[in-house]
C-alpha cells in the first residue's frame, strides 16, 4: 500500500524497476513486481513452450518461468550469477521473468513517456507500453501482459 | 431490483437450499403414499416451504415469499386431508420447488423473475379444493394496519382464518432491530426461528418507512422489524416469547383492529403503565418516535445500523450498508452460484479438533526451534516426529470437513428418473444404496454430470418399456441400481440396470463404420472389449436423438470428465439381461499417493491410481522378453504383452545413461530398447563373467519365463556408491529396464523410465496457463526437497504416444486367450511371492496378502521393548521373521534386507525376509502334512526348491496374540454351535480352511467335491447354515453344485461363498449368475471369517 500511496501522491511519477535484456534497458512499473529472487533450481518442463525456462517453487506456489530475452525474440538468457527472476502476479497466477542483470529504480515522469517505435533494438514494438528517455539512456516500458500473453497454437 | 449479498442474506440463502434439497423427495415419497397420507413427511415439506417463506419476507424477496407461500397452503391442505396428493398435484408442486430453487440460487435478481405461472397454478389448486363460499377468501386481501392508521401487512383472508384455527391469537409484533435484535447479540434469522417453535409467521417484514429518511432531519433511532404472528399463548404471557416489552406487541381482533396486548390485559396493569402507555402509543403509531435523550448518539447509531445491514432509504428491501461505493460494487459482482459454493457447513466437534490440532502444532514447533537453538539432535528429531503426526492428523482431520455424503447427488435422481420414466412412458425404479458414503466435496460437485448422464443412459437407452419388457418376460418396472461403497481407498459407483443391454456386436460394426476401429481389430476384441467402445471420442450409439440422453453429449464425455478427476469408468453388459456401469475414483483430488519416478534427471510423479506395479526387467532378461511388434515394443509379462512407451519419447527428452566406466552421464547412443547393453559388450565380456554365470544359474527354473513381479524397490536397486563397484555392474539400475505399469481406463502399459524412487503423498498444485498445451501434465506438486515434479497424465501420454486402447488390447488378446486357456487348463493357480529368509532356505506367501516389499538396512531395524520395529511412513511397523515362530534357519545377517508389508488384523507388520524375491503365478501341490509347523502351512516345490508355504496369520498370532480378540463365533438363538459345509478337493487347501473355520468355533463338515457335498447337504439338511466351496472340483464343480442348492427349495436360503485362488471377472460373473454370494481368496482367512460371519449375522 505504501507505494501506490507514494505514487498517487506525485501522481504522473511513476517508479520504473530497471533490468537489461541483451543490450537493451527495460523497464516496468515497480507496482507490477511482487519480488524479485535468484532462483536457479527451477524444474523443466518438457514440452513447453521454448520461451518457458521452467517451473520453480517459491514458498509453496507453482511459479512458471519465462526466458524474458527469448520470448520478446532477444537472445536466450541462460543462467548466471547475475541473472534474477521478477515475479509478477499476472491473472491469479505468478509467473517470473527471467532477466540477465538488473539495474537500478528509476523514478519517471509519465508524461514524458514516448510512443514505442515500431522496434526497439529489435525488439517488436508491441511488447512495449512506451520509452522513457533518462539523461543518459532510453527506457523501453515493458507492457507485461503483452509479454506473458501465452502463445497460440 | 437488484439485492445485494451480506451475511443473513448468504445464511438464508444456505438454509433455504437445505430445505430445498429434501423437498424433491419427499414430495416423491408422498406421491407414492397418495391417499395414505404419511403427516410427518409432509409437515417436514410444510415446515421447509413454511421457513424459506420467513425468511423471505424478512429479506424483502417478494417472489420467494409469495411461492413458498402459496406451497405451503397447498400442503397445508394436503395435511389437513382436504386435498389428496394426486401425481398432478405433486407434479405441480415439483414444478414450484424447482422455480423456488431457481429462485433462491439467483437470489439477487430473484424478484425479477416471473413465477405468476406457478403461483397460479398453486392458487387453482387451492381454490380448486375448498368449498364455494370460501374460494374467494384466497385471492381477498386484507389489511393488517397498527392502531394508528398505518397499513403494515396485506393478508389473505384465507390466511388469517386459517391461522385462527384452533382458537389461536394472531399478534402483530414490532421488533426493533437494533435494539431488540442486534444489540442483544442475536440475528433476525434466530428471532424468526425462535419464535417459529410455538406458532406461525404468517408475514414478517422490515419497515422501510418506519426509519424515515436523512432529509426529515428527526432520525428515527429504530429500525422496525413487523412479525405477522399466530400462537395459541394468550396475551397474558405472550411478551415473554418475544422477549420486548409489552407495548411493541399488538393484537389483531376479529374485526382486524390492531390493540396493544398491555391494554387488552389486565387493568392494573394499564393503570400501572398509564402515563407510559400513552406516550408509547402515541409514538408507536407513527412509528417515528422522537429521539430519546439516553439514546445513543448519532454515529453509534450509525455503526449499529451499518452492522446489522439497513437499507438505503429508497429501496425495499434490507440491504447491506454500503459505506463506500466500492463495497457496494463488490458485493453486486458476486453472483449467486458462487456465494452458495463459498461456504460449508463443518461439525463444530470437528472444527473443535482442528482447533486442537493448530495448538498442537504450534507446540510442536516450539520444541523444534528450542532443539534446533540448543542443538539437541535427538530432541529435534522427536520434535520432527511429532510434527510428522501432527500434520498427518491435522490433513485427515481437514479432510474430513471437506468430505460430503454422495447423497447429496444421488437423490436428486429420484427425480430424474421419475420425469423421465413419466416422458418415455416406461416404469422404472430407482433403488439407491450407500447414500453416505463420504467424498471430497470437488469431486461430488464435479461427478453430478457425468452421473446423470449414466442414469439417464440408463432410463432412456436401457430400460425397456413395459410391453417390451413383458414380452421378454421380465417385470413391467425396470429397475436402475444406484449404489456407492468403498473399496480399497477407492469410492465405487455403480449404476445397474436390468435393461436390455448393449450388444457389443452393435457397437463393434458402429464403430467400424465410423471408421474408429479395423475390422481386424473388430474381430481379436472380447465382448467386454466391444462394449466399452462406448467411451470412444465420436461414438453415440443412439439410433435417434431423443431429447433425454442424446445432447450430443456423449458417453465419451462422461469417460473424459471422470479422467480429469482419476477416476476409472468401465461398462459390462449381457444383452437382453441389463448393464452394470461401474466408477472408481478417487476419495479425493488435493493430496494423492504417488510413485515418484525419475527421467532425463527430473523427478515426475504418477498418481497410485493409475499404476498397477512396477516391473524391472533385469539387462540379461532384456533380450528375451522386451520386444518389438512393428513400430512399437512391447514386454512379455506373466505370458501377456504389454505394450511400452518410453517417457523419453514420448516427453522429448534426450536420453542418457551413467557410463558405468567414468560415471558420467552421456547421451544415449541405443536406438532399441532390446539393444540395451548387448551380451558382447566389453564391459560385461571382461570383467564379470563368473558373476553372470552363477547369477544366472540362480535365477534359472520357471521364475524367469514367469517374470519378476515386484512390487516396490527391486533388491538389486544400487545406491550410488556401490554403482562403482566392479561385481555389481551387471546389475545396475540403469541396466535393467524400469517399467512402471499403468492403466487408464481400458487400456493398460508399461511407461519405461529411468529410475524409480518412492511412493510419496503429493499435493496437487496447477500448472500456470503457459502449459495448457502441454497435455501429458496432470499438475505439478512441491518434493520434499524443495523441488518442483510433474505429475504425469498417463492417459494423455498414451495418446501423444499414438496408443490407443485397441491398439495395445490387440495385440494382448491373442496372448490374453492362450493364457486363459493355460489357467482353465491348469485349474488351482496361485500367485505367490517367493523369498528367502536364510540364504538355502526358501519360503512363499500368497500375493494377495502382500501389500508392499520394503528395502531396508539392518541398521535400521530398532529393538524396542523385545520386539522389533522399523519407522515407517510416519509411525512404527512392527517386524517379525519366521525363525521367531518356526523351527527354521535363522534370518540371514545382511545388510540389506527385505521387509514384506502385510496387513493382518487390520495392522500393517513386516516380515523380514532376504532376496531374491519373485511373484509367479504357479500350480502347485500343496503338501500340508511333512513340513507343517507353526507359522508354516505346509511345502510345495517351486523351482527345484522345496519351498515352505508361511502362515502369516499363525506368525501375528503367536508374537501379538493380543491383536486377535477372538471375535465371537456366530450362534442359533438357543446358543447352539452353527455347522458349516466346506467343497474343496485340495486336501490341504480343505485342512486350512477347515483348522481356522474350527479356530473361530464353528462345526465343519467336509466334504473332496461337489457330489459329495451334495450328499452330505442332504444327509445334514438341518444342521448346516452355510455353504463353503471351492470352484475347481472333479464330478461336480462349485458352480454346479451351487445352482444345485439354490435351485432346491430345502437349500434355497443357504448363503454360498466361493473360494477361489484366481478370482478372475469371468469366474465371479458366472458365479453371481448360478447365485454365489461372496467370493473369497483361499487362505486370506481374516476375510474369508469376516464374510463367514456376515453371512451368518443376516
Amino acid at each position: 500500500m505504501g507505494q501506490s500511496a507514494e505514487t498517487k501522491t506525485s501522481e504522473d511519477v511513476v517508479e520504473l524497476a530497471t533490468f537489461y535484456v541483451g543490450d537493451a534497458l527495460c523497464g516496468m512499473d515497480i507496482v507490477n513486481v511482487q519480488e524479485i529472487n535468484k532462483h536457479t533450481e527451477m524444474t523443466k518442463v518438457p514440452q513447453s513452450p521454448e520461451c518457458v525456462m521452467g517451473i520453480l517453487n517459491m514458498r509453496g506456489q507453482i511459479v512458471t518461468i519465462i526466458d524474458l530475452g527469448k520470448k520478446i525474440g532477444l537472445s536466450s538468457t541462460g543462467l548466471s550469477a547475475d541473472c534474477r527472476n521478477i515475479i509478477v502476479n499476472s491473472g491469479g497466477e505468478y509467473i517470473g521473468l527471467l532477466v540477465p542483470r538488473l539495474s537500478d529504480v528509476v523514478q519517471a515522469d509519465w508524461e514524458k513517456v514516448e510512443q514505442p517505435p515500431a522496434n526497439i533494438g529489435g525488439v517488436q514494438g508491441k511488447f512495449f507500453k512506451g520509452v522513457y528517455k533518462t539523461e543518459n539512456s532510453l527506457i523501453g516500458i515493458l507492457n507485461v501482459e503483452e509479454v506473458l500473453k501465452e502463445e497460440e497454437g | 431490483m437488484t439485492i445485494e449479498m451480506d451475511e443473513t442474506m448468504q445464511m438464508y440463502v444456505e438454509e433455504s437450499q437445505e430445505h430445498l434439497a429434501d423437498i424433491e423427495n419427499d414430495l416423491l415419497a408422498i406421491e407414492e403414499g397418495g391417499a395414505d397420507i404419511d403427516e410427518d413427511l409432509v409437515n417436514k415439506v410444510f415446515r421447509a416451504a413454511h421457513s424459506i417463506k420467513g425468511g423471505a419476507g424478512f429479506m424483502g424477496l417478494t417472489n420467494i415469499k409469495e411461492l413458498s407461500h402459496k406451497m405451503e397452503n397447498v400442503l397445508g391442505m394436503i395435511r389437513s386431508q382436504e386435498m389428496v396428493p394426486n401425481p398432478e398435484i405433486v407434479n405441480i408442486l415439483l414444478l414450484a420447488s424447482d422455480a423456488l430453487r431457481n429462485l433462491i440460487s439467483n437470489v439477487t435478481t430473484s424478484n425479477d423473475i416471473d413465477v405468476t405461472e406457478h403461483i397460479e397454478a398453486l392458487i387453482s389448486l387451492a381454490e380448486g379444493s375448498l368449498p364455494d363460499e370460501s374460494k374467494e377468501s384466497i385471492s381477498k386481501m386484507l389489511d393488517i394496519s397498527f392502531p394508528g392508521g398505518q397499513t403494515v401487512f396485506s393478508v389473505a383472508e384465507y390466511d388469517i382464518s386459517n391461522a385462527r384455527k384452533g382458537g389461536k391469537f394472531i399478534y402483530l409484533v414490532d421488533y426493533d432491530l437494533i435494539h431488540d435484535v442486534h444489540n442483544k447479540g442475536k440475528n433476525p434469522l434466530d428471532v424468526l426461528k425462535d419464535v417459529e417453535k410455538s406458532g406461525i409467521i404468517l408475514e414478517s417484514k422490515v419497515d422501510i418507512e418506519g426509519v424515515g429518511s436523512l432529509e426529515d432531519g428527526e432520525l428515527s433511532n429504530r429500525l422496525p422489524f413487523l412479525i405477522l404472528f399466530a400462537t395459541i399463548l394468550d396475551p397474558t404471557v405472550v411478551n415473554a416469547l418475544f422477549e420486548i416489552e409489552g407495548d411493541h406487541i399488538y393484537e389483531l381482533a376479529e374485526d382486524l383492529t390492531t390493540r396493544l396486548i398491555d391494554q387488552a390485559s389486565s387493568q392494573e396493569e394499564v393503570v400501572y403503565k398509564e402515563a407510559k402507555a400513552e406516550a408509547v402509543e402515541k409514538a408507536d403509531a407513527k412509528i417515528e418516535p422522537e429521539t430519546e435523550t439516553e439514546m445513543p448518539e448519532e454515529d453509534e447509531l450509525q455503526r449499529a445500523a451499518e452492522e446489522i445491514s439497513p437499507k438505503e432509504p429508497e429501496i425495499k428491501p434490507i440491504e447491506q450498508a454500503a459505506p463506500m461505493p466500492s463495497t457496494g460494487k463488490q458485493a453486486n459482482g458476486q453472483t449467486g452460484s458462487t456465494v452458495t459454493d463459498a461456504s460449508l457447513r463443518v461439525h463444530v466437534s470437528l472444527l473443535d479438533s482442528l482447533m486442537n490440532l493448530a495448538g498442537e502444532l504450534v507446540l510442536g514447533r516450539n520444541q523444534l526451534l528450542q532443539a534446533i537453538e540448543s542443538k539437541d539432535f535427538r530432541t529435534i528429531q522427536l520434535g520432527g516426529q511429532r510434527l510428522d503426526l501432527i500434520t498427518s492428523e491435522l490433513q485427515e482431520a481437514i479432510m474430513l470437513t471437506r468430505m460430503q455424503p454422495i447423497g447429496n447427488v444421488f437423490n436428486k435422481f429420484q427425480r430424474v428418473v421419475r420425469d423421465l420414466a413419466r416422458n418415455l412412458g416406461k416404469q422404472v425404479e430407482l433403488v439407491i444404496d450407500g447414500s453416505e458414503v463420504e467424498l471430497d466435496k470437488t469431486i461430488i460437485e464435479a461427478i453430478s454430470d457425468p452421473l446423470t448422464h449414466l442414469v439417464r443412459n440408463s432410463a432412456d437407452h436401457g430400460i425397456e418399456i413395459p410391453d417390451e419388457r413383458l414380452k421378454a418376460g421380465k417385470e413391467a418396472a425396470g429397475t436402475i441400481h444406484l449404489k456407492a461403497f468403498h473399496e480399497a481407498g477407492q469410492v465405487n459407483i455403480e449404476i445397474i440396470d436390468d435393461g436390455k443391454g448393449l450388444d457389443g456386436n452393435m457397437l463393434a460394426a458402429t464403430a467400424m463404420a465410423k471408421g474408429l476401429i479395423t475390422e481386424d481389430q473388430a474381430r481379436t476384441m472380447s465382448d467386454k472389449e466391444k462394449v466399452n467402445l462406448i467411451f470412444l471420442p465420436g461414438f453415440s450409439t443412439a439410433k435417434e436423438v431423443t431429447d433425454v440422453s442424446g445432447r450430443g453429449v456423449g458417453m465419451d464425455v462422461v469417460k473424459t470428465n471422470l479422467d480429469k478427476l482419476g477416476g476409472v469408468v468401465d461398462i459390462e453388459s449381457e444383452l437382453g439381461k441389463g448393464t452394470r456401469v461401474r466408477i472408481k475414483l478417487p476419495l479425493t483430488l488435493a493430496i494423492i499417493p504417488s510413485q515418484i519416478i525419475a527421467t532425463g534427471g527430473d523427478h515426475y510423479a504418477i498418481p497410485q491410481v493409475n499404476m498397477d506395479e512396477l516391473l524391472r526387467i533385469p539387462a540379461r532378461q532384456i533380450k528375451e522378453r522386451i520386444e518389438k511388434v512393428g513400430d512399437a515394443a512391447v514386454v512379455r509379462l506373466r505370458g501377456q504383452l504389454l505394450p511400452l512407451i518410453s517417457l523419453n519419447d514420448v516427453l522429448g527428452i534426450e536420453q542418457t545413461y551413467i557410463d558405468p566406466e567414468d560415471g558420467e552421464e552421456k547421451p544415449e547412443r541405443r536406438e532399441r530398447m532390446a539393444d540395451r547393453r548387448s551380451k558382447e559388450s566389453p564391459i560385461e565380456a571382461e570383467s564379470s563373467k563368473p558373476e553372470a554365470e552363477g547369477s544366472r544359474l540362480k535365477a534359472e527354473g520357471p521364475s524367469e519365463a514367469q517374470g519378476s513381479k515386484l512390487k516396490a524397490e527391486s533388491p538389486e536397486h544400487t545406491t550410488h556408491e556401490d554403482r562403482r563397484e566392479k561385481r555389481d555392474r551387471r546389475f545396475h539400475a540403469e541396466s535393467a529396464v524400469n517399467i512402471v505399469v499403468v492403466t487408464t481406463g481400458a487400456l493398460k502399459y508399461g511407461l519405461v523410465v529411468d529410475k524409480l524412487h518412492d511412493s510419496e503423498e503429493i499435493v496437487v498444485k496447477p500448472m500456470g496457463r503457459h502449459f495448457k498445451h502441454c497435455k501429458g501434465y496432470a499438475g505439478a506438486t512441491i518434493m520434499g526437497d524443495g523441488r518442483v515434479a510433474l505429475i504425469l497424465d498417463v492417459g494423455n501420454l498414451a495418446r501423444m504416444a499414438g496408443l490407443t486402447s485397441l491398439e495395445g488390447t490387440d495385440r494382448a488378446t491373442e496372448v490374453a486367450k492362450e493364457s486363459a486357456e493355460a489357467v482353465t487348463a491348469k485349474k488351482d493357480m496361485q500367485s505367490l511371492l517367493v523369498f528367502r529368509s536364510a540364504e538355502d532356505e526358501q519360503f512363499a506367501v500368497t500375493l494377495s496378502q502382500v501389500e508392499r516389499i520394503e528395502k531396508v538396512k539392518a541398521k535400521d531395524v530398532e529393538e524396542v521393548g523385545g520386539k522389533r520395529v522399523m519407522k515407517y511412513r510416519g509411525g512404527s511397523l512392527p517386524l517379525i521373521s519366521i525363525d521367531q515362530v518356526a523351527q527354521v534357519k535363522p534370518l540371514a545377517e545382511k545388510e540389506d534386507l527385505l521387509v514384506i508389508v502385510v496387513v493382518i488384523a487390520g495392522k500393517e507388520i513386516g516380515l523380514l525376509a532376504i532376496g531374491p524375491v519373485d511373484a509367479m503365478d504357479v500350480t502347485i501341490e500343496v503338501d500340508g502334512a511333512t513340513l507343517k509347523q507353526p507359522g508354516i502351512m505346509g511345502s510345495a516345490v517351486i523351482g527345484e526348491h522345496t519351498t515352505q508355504m508361511v502362515d502369516m496369520y499363525g506368525l501375528a498370532e503367536a508374537l501379538n496374540p493380543d491383536w486377535f480378540a477372538e471375535q465371537e463365533a456366530v450362534q442359533t438363538s438357543d446358543g447352539e454351535v452353527l455347522t458349516v459345509l466346506i467343497a474343496e478337493d485340495s486336501n490341504f487347501f480343505r485342512n486350512q480352511v477347515k483348522g481356522f473355520i474350527e479356530d473361530s468355533g464353528y462345526n465343519v463338515i467336509d466334504a473332496e467335491d461337489g457330489m459329495v457335498a451334495w450328499d452330505l447337504l442332504e444327509e445334514h439338511a438341518d444342521e448346516i447354515s452355510l455353504v463353503v466351496t471351492d470352484i475347481e472340483m472333479p464330478n461336480m464343480n462349485g458352480f454346479e453344485l451351487t445352482k444345485k442348492i439354490k435351485g432346491d427349495e430345502r437349500f434355497s436360503h443357504l448363503q454360498v461363498i466361493a473360494l477361489t485362488t484366481l478370482a478372475g471377472e469371468g469366474d465371479i460373473a458366472k458365479g453371481k449368475e448360478v447365485g454365489i454370494d461372496d467370493y473369497q481368496i483361499k487362505l486370506d482367512r481374516e476375510k474369508l471369517m469376516e464374510s463367514i460371519r456376515n453371512r451368518l449375522t443376516h
